[in-house]
């Protein structure tokens, strides 16, 4: 029955393997310490883009919500990230790199981090209703 | 958003996380809590769940085999007085039409 409630609901794949320029990265789940941090930096990144702390250029023309959650998941997932590309800061990246960046972002790392919340989220109802329909 | 305000949305956000913690008695943010993965606490929750099921059946089984052996399906079946009055008179009509 088991078998049958984990079918049901649809896992990602445990691993994701993007490419950012050169370099290769495999993200893992994250743990539930990783999902804490990447919540705290986005309210913390929310809070110094209120207070006109990050730089402007790269982030005012494309989706600011999207482009912190972004260099939050990022800052916790690749934390080697801003070394690989040879930047200062994530928050400091041309437009055009940032554009790519959340490119990835949006069309990989985030449905794939989505299908997961889904699926833990989706367990718990799957198993429930699996109990009371006996 | 202060810490408060965090917690309060993590939890609303993540109930297993909160059941998976309560469960164990592990403190938010601990070293526990940050090793654990999602994965990991609706497994746990799925199996948990699942196994009370079962034992729960069990136990129910267990209770109907008991009480058939000690007759009590037999005492189940009591009937009142008004009950044994009117099977008494349809038994009495049957003999009355023969």
């Amino acid at each position: 029955m088991t078998d049958q409630l984990i079918r049901k609901v649809e896992f990602p794949t445990p691993t994701l393997v993007i490419n950012i320029l050169q370099n290769e990265y495999t993200l893992k789940w994250p743990d539930t310490g990783q999902f804490i941090d990447i919540e705290l930096k986005k309210v913390a990144y929310a809070k110094q883009q209120n207070d006109g702390l990050i730089a402007k250029a790269s982030v005012e023309s494309i989706n600011v919500s999207f482009t912190i959650d972004m260099i939050a998941t990022f800052h916790v997932l690749i934390p080697q990230l801003e070394r690989d590309i040879n930047t200062p800061s994530l928050f400091k990246l041309p437009l055009q790199q940032n554009a790519h960046l959340l490119n990835i972002y949006l069309r990989k790392i985030y449905p794939w981090l989505k299908q997961l919340y889904e699926a833990v989220n989706d367990s718990v109802i799957d198993t429930e209703d699996e109990i009371k329909g006996e | 958003m202060n810490l408060k305000q965090f917690v309060i949305e993590w939890n609303l956000k993540n109930p297993l996380d909160r059941w998976w913690r309560e469960k164990h008695k592990i403190a938010f943010n601990s070293k526990q809590h940050r090793e654990i993965t999602p994965v990991d606490i609706v497994f746990e929750f799925v199996e948990d769940k699942l196994y009370n099921k079962s034992v729960e059946r069990e136990t129910m089984n267990k209770k109907k085999l008991e009480d058939f052996e000690k007759g009590k399906w037999i005492k189940e079946q009591e009937i009142n007085k008004e009950q044994e009055n009117q099977l008494l008179d349809k038994l009495v009509d049957s003999f009355k039409l023969s």
